[in-house]
């Protein structure tokens, strides 16, 4: 008579309790595991595979969680943290992951003792709160226009990625990029905006060395017709077109009759004479250079080369607005609405270089570029691809110093502060929630405690050194040297963060641990069925039974 | 092995069984491509999917036709492109030299070592090496009027070790020559002004040099002439053909006359402009006996061409796009867009045209050309490996005329540069380094023994002789090479054995970074997102 009420259809596949607890905890720690190799300077690569042929050879935490394809969902949320962070920070993706497995890692221990989640999660959150504060305590300010300060801090923040045995270069360049193209919006506040107006273009070939931030854009295009166009102007007049120099058409199809003999001439003439009008009305403002987005006739370019104007036609969008931004031209829709301001004077060279077998343009040289060309060369493209990843995450890092100019000790010092201090504090928190407290203290010591692993110095020796130099709160600028694996100062070592990135690792970090403690049901849908890694799940067709059901996967 | 919890597709290899997968790659790789070095080294066939073959010594050819499927390979394989593609030439060596870096690294790690420490032995000899290589190399000045004798030796140096002798001294000239034909003072050297065209035809020593140009079609029209002499050149873009307006149009007409009449004035406008091609030519070629021929990148029709053909012109039509820049610069005049304003200032001028047919194919030659800044270098053979051969070698040998010109200086050959840069490392900057990063530096120095190694090798030579009696050379402060006819010792600059100082420079910085790359890997994963394919 009192059949268990089925509430989920029999396809869905569902696990609570204790056992997902268990599961979560161990699926984060071993997307932990897969990368903490990779943290600090001292650390190893790895190289990624996919079916398609495409190596990756990075040490870039994010890099390498993005390629991965797990079966777990919550290993697939901790790959996403990574994501988060890199998209906020640029930096410190593979400590969030370090970390956030290490927070669950201690509280299997309590999970086991029967402690509610939500009292962990409660004390973690408490905790946060007082790291947070202790970073505020610990940071200090530093001058943006000094540029030896920043120079310093980009280096030690990329100092653990591939790219750090070329020296300064890859911070130089970083640091020259973001500056270019930073935007004073008043009151102190910087705006900048990497992926709009930082192009990075990569030519395999040349030495690392020979990468350099372009005082303007270059792009991957040719004069329409070479030889007779110059290739070399100095100081040009500029404009920019995002309309096309070709007989404009109908939108629709449209036909001309022709009745009489005369009028087949007429209409050449005129579709030769719209052109003619174009070109006239553009080159009425004497340019030297004339790039559209759209396409070129060959009439048109006569009209040019014949007035001795170079031009480039389907350049993209982006690469228009860059440029637009580089020299102080605005990009017009319609020639005949062009005026003088819209023309560029700010570019102080146009050239063509020929590298390896392509033609590149050079616009440089410009007076104020708001935008600009980062050129990495190297000897391979994978090596650049590599190269690329690590300037992002510099250039992400300088971002943030420019908007935020504070910074902490690096080198597992911050950690080390914020552990002691939060272990003193959790003597005078009362309840059940001090354990938990204790417990997430304790977990801040997994970054020294990886740090020391990778550089192959006695874990256990270093730990507890400097463990005793951090136990009354003093000290804070106490850390490892992740090359030689000594503790160090910090500050005489130049060691540092960004006080963004450290804030924002140990907020996701924590606040990932919270959320994925929280979760005690997994329910998964048809597609989960199968045993995991048994083989793809295709897409199913919705049958009319479980049309209806909604799939509860979790986020 | 966390990986596997989370995907249990994963293939993945960790720590030592990632790191010798990678030295194994390097190595096979380098034991594919090292009896390819140097003059005496073999030559390999390749056998594509339809049965085609290829013979090729040259590294990079054999590296792209090769199908590679071990990722390390490929990352070295992409190195050694990226040189070709910048330097011209020492895609073998990279190869060669990475897989030797790996092999030296692979006995200091089975003897525990950490890759990290070797790396940075690396980094310190590759930036020693570079420092050692500015102060090695041999100034050439090159003004106005390069040497042409330091150009022929780099040449031959490079040619030598892609064709047989007598060939390759051959080619040398031709390649110098054109070489400075295309030399602007003030401008970088365009080597796509230098045409390459091949014929089957004859024999590879019947390869020469036209200062002019070839185009592999000829003219359409039966009453054109096969040979002209003392021709005005007019190289044009414009159509002669019946011309479609951008719109679709349409005519329409009721009776006969009335699309008669439709029919001549279609005709009118293409007509115009062939008459005034044929007013410039009257004007140009009156009272002489000069011919006049029209090189157009569109389309001529048949009734334009018998209009042309009518007053003796020569009309060629469908010209590469290419062509037309090189054609300007070869017989001078402009190319002209529109036949509104055309002068006698916008021909050129060329002493002969004449027309070559090879079984179906037709060949133009302009030749006699007054000062050329284009020319072509017409390969001949009598099958298709030869010419392909020498096409690969004509176009290494093009690079390093330009790379001498353009670095102003080159490099000994014949393993000397090596056999120096070892001593120098060994004797000088290994005592200079602290700690455990000298065996990365003398692993270093040790590889790059290679070259004169394999050279020996590939030879026949005992590799053990001739590298004591080089070292031992050297060591009296002698800077020698390896002489491969007799495995002596032999002083390059006598010998005009001279190496590109740019190859050098980016073999000596791009095999390090890639070794090193490929050392600090520890593990390989292979568990990307489109992996979900069943297999």
């Amino acid at each position: 008579m009192h059949a268990p009420v089925l509430v989920l259809s029999d396809s869905l596949k569902r696990e609570s309790g204790s056992k997902v607890h268990h599961g979560n905890i161990q699926a984060s720690k071993a997307v932990a595991d897969i990368i903490r190799t990779t943290l600090g300077p001292r650390s190893m690569l790895k190289m990624l595979l996919d079916a398609g042929g495409g190596i990756v050879v990075t040490n870039d935490g994010n890099a390498i969680l993005r390629e991965l394809d797990v079966a777990h969902p919550a290993a697939k949320s901790m790959i996403e943290l990574s994501r988060t962070q890199d998209e906020e920070v640029g930096d410190g993706t593979t400590s969030v992951i370090v970390l956030a497995g290490e927070m669950l890692h201690v509280a299997e221990a309590f999970l086991e003792k029967n402690y509610h989640p939500t009292v962990i999660c409660r004390a973690y959150i408490k905790a946060l709160e007082d790291s947070i504060a202790v970073l505020d305590k610990i940071a200090m300010s530093i001058d943006i226009n000094d540029r030896s300060q920043v120079l310093g801090l980009v280096k030690s923040c990329i100092g653990t990625k591939f790219t750090s045995q070329f020296g300064d270069l890859i911070a130089d360049l970083a640091i020259d990029a973001t500056t270019t193209v930073g935007v004073d919006l008043g009151q102190g506040l910087r705006e900048v905006d990497i992926k709009k107006y930082i192009k990075v273009e990569k030519v395999p070939g040349g030495q690392f060395e020979d990468s350099e931030v372009l005082k303007g854009v270059m792009f991957n295009k040719d004069v329409v017709a070479p030889g007779k166009m110059k290739r070399k102007i100095v100081n040009p007049r500029i404009i920019l077109l995002d309309c096309p120099l070709e007989y404009k058409k109908g939108e629709n199809q449209t036909n001309a009759e022709l009745v009489r003999e005369e009028d087949w001439e007429v209409l050449l003439k005129l579709e030769e004479e719209y052109i003619e009008n174009i070109c006239v009305q553009i080159l009425k403002f004497k340019p030297d250079l004339v790039i559209t987005e759209k396409g070129l006739s060959d009439l048109a370019c006569h009209y040019f080369s014949k007035a001795g104007v170079s031009a480039i036609r389907r350049l993209r969008k982006t690469d228009n607005n860059r440029i637009a931004k580089a020299c102080g031209a605005v990009i017009v829709n319609r020639p005949d609405e062009l005026q003088e301001s819209d023309i560029g004077t700010g570019a102080g060279l146009f050239e063509v270089k020929k590298i390896g077998d392509d033609f590149f343009s050079f616009i440089v040289d410009c007076k104020e570029p708001k935008a600009c060309t980062v050129l990495l060369r190297g000897p391979s493209k994978d090596f650049i691809n590599e190269v690329e990843r690590n300037l992002q995450d510099a250039m992400s890092v300088a971002r943030n110093i420019i908007k935020n100019p504070k910074l902490v000790p690096g080198g597992g010092a911050t950690e080390l502060t914020v552990s002691a201090t939060l272990k003193q504090k959790s003597a005078t928190i009362e309840g059940i929630e001090k354990w938990p407290y204790e417990a997430a203290a304790i977990a801040f010591e997994a970054i020294p405690r990886t740090l020391a692993q990778n550089c192959g110095v006695n874990v256990i020796r270093t730990m507890t050194a400097l463990q005793g130099k951090h136990a009354n709160g003093e000290n804070a600028w106490t850390g490892i040297d992740g090359n030689t694996g000594a503790i160090a100062d910090m500050k005489e070592s130049k060691i540092w963060d960004s006080y963004n990135v450290k804030a924002q690792t140990f907020k996701t970090a924590i606040e990932a641990a919270c959320m994925l403690l929280r979760i005690d049901d997994i329910v998964s849908g048809i597609k989960k069925k199968q045993a995991p890694g048994s083989g793809p799940s295709k897409p199913t067709i919705e049958t009319e039974g479980d049309a209806d059901n909604e799939q509860i996967l979790p986020d | 092995m966390s990986v596997r919890v989370l995907n249990p597709n994963a293939e993945v290899l960790n720590k030592s069984a990632a790191l010798h997968m990678t030295i194994n790659a390097a190595k096979g790789l380098q034991d594919v491509l090292k009896s390819n070095l140097g003059p005496k080294g073999t030559i390999k066939m390749l056998v594509g999917g339809s049965g085609d073959i290829k013979l090729t010594k040259d590294g990079n050819t054999l590296l792209k036709e090769m199908q590679i499927q071990n990722p390390t390979a490929i990352m070295i394989a992409r190195t050694a492109v990226a040189q070709d593609d910048i330097s011209g030439d020492g895609t073998t060596s990279t190869v060669i030299f990475i897989g030797e870096l790996m092999k030296q690294s692979e006995r200091c790690i089975d003897e525990g070592m950490h890759p990290r420490v070797l790396v940075d032995g690396f980094e310190i000899a590759k930036r020693a090496t570079l420092q050692f290589l500015d102060t090695f190399k041999t100034p050439v000045v090159m003004g106005d009027e390069p040497d042409k004798e330091i150009l022929k030796m780099v040449a031959r140096t490079t040619l030598r070790t892609k064709l047989y002798e007598g060939l390759a001294d051959q080619l040398t000239d031709i390649v110098v020559n054109s070489v400075l034909c295309i030399r602007k003072p003030q401008e970088p050297i365009d080597l796509f002004m230098v045409e390459i065209m091949h014929m089957r035809h004859k024999f590879d020593v019947d390869t020469r040099l036209v200062e002019g140009l070839v185009l592999d079609h000829g003219s359409r029209h039966p009453d054109m002439k096969r040979r002209a002499e003392n021709c005005h050149i007019l190289t044009c873009n414009v159509s002669l053909e019946y011309e479609k307006s951008e719109i679709n149009a349409g005519f329409f007409y009721s009776n006969a006359e009335q699309r008669e009449a439709m029919v001549t004035a279609e005709r009118r406008s293409v007509d115009e402009r062939v008459q005034k091609i044929i007013e410039l030519k009257n004007k140009v070629c009156a009272g002489n006996d000069n011919s006049f021929v029209i090189l157009n990148q569109k389309g001529i029709d048949p009734p334009s061409l018998d209009l042309l053909a009518r007053e003796g012109i020569i009309a060629l039509r469908r010209a590469k796009r290419r062509n037309m820049e090189r054609l300007v610069l070869a017989c001078g005049g402009e190319a002209v867009n529109s036949v509104d304003d055309l002068t006698p200032d916008c021909l050129g001028w060329a002493g002969l045209v004449y027309e070559h047919v090879l079984g179906e194919e037709k060949y133009t030659f302009v030749e006699q050309v007054k000062n050329p800044h284009s020319c072509t270098i017409l390969i001949k053979g009598p099958n298709d490996h030869t010419i392909a051969q020498i096409k690969d070698a004509v176009r290494d040998g093009l690079r390093s005329v330009k790379n001498t010109l353009e670095d102003e200086c080159v490099v000994l050959g014949a393993g000397a540069f090596e056999v120096a840069a070892r001593q120098h490392l060994i004797n000088e900057v290994k005592k200079t380094v602290q700690g455990r990063a000298q065996l990365g530096v003398e692993a270093f120095a040790n590889a790059l023994l290679v070259v004169p190694k394999t050279l020996a090798e590939n030879a026949g030579l005992d590799t053990q002789d001739v590298i004591i009696s080089l070292t031992s050379e050297h060591d009296k402060g002698n800077i020698v090479g390896l002489d491969l006819q007799d495995g002596e010792p032999v002083d390059p600059q006598l010998a005009g054995i001279f190496d590109n100082y740019s190859v050098k420079r980016q073999l000596i910085n791009s095999g390090p970074v890639i070794a090193s790359q490929l050392l600090l890997v520890d593990e390989v994963i292979r568990a990307g997102r489109n992996m979900r394919k069943p297999t």
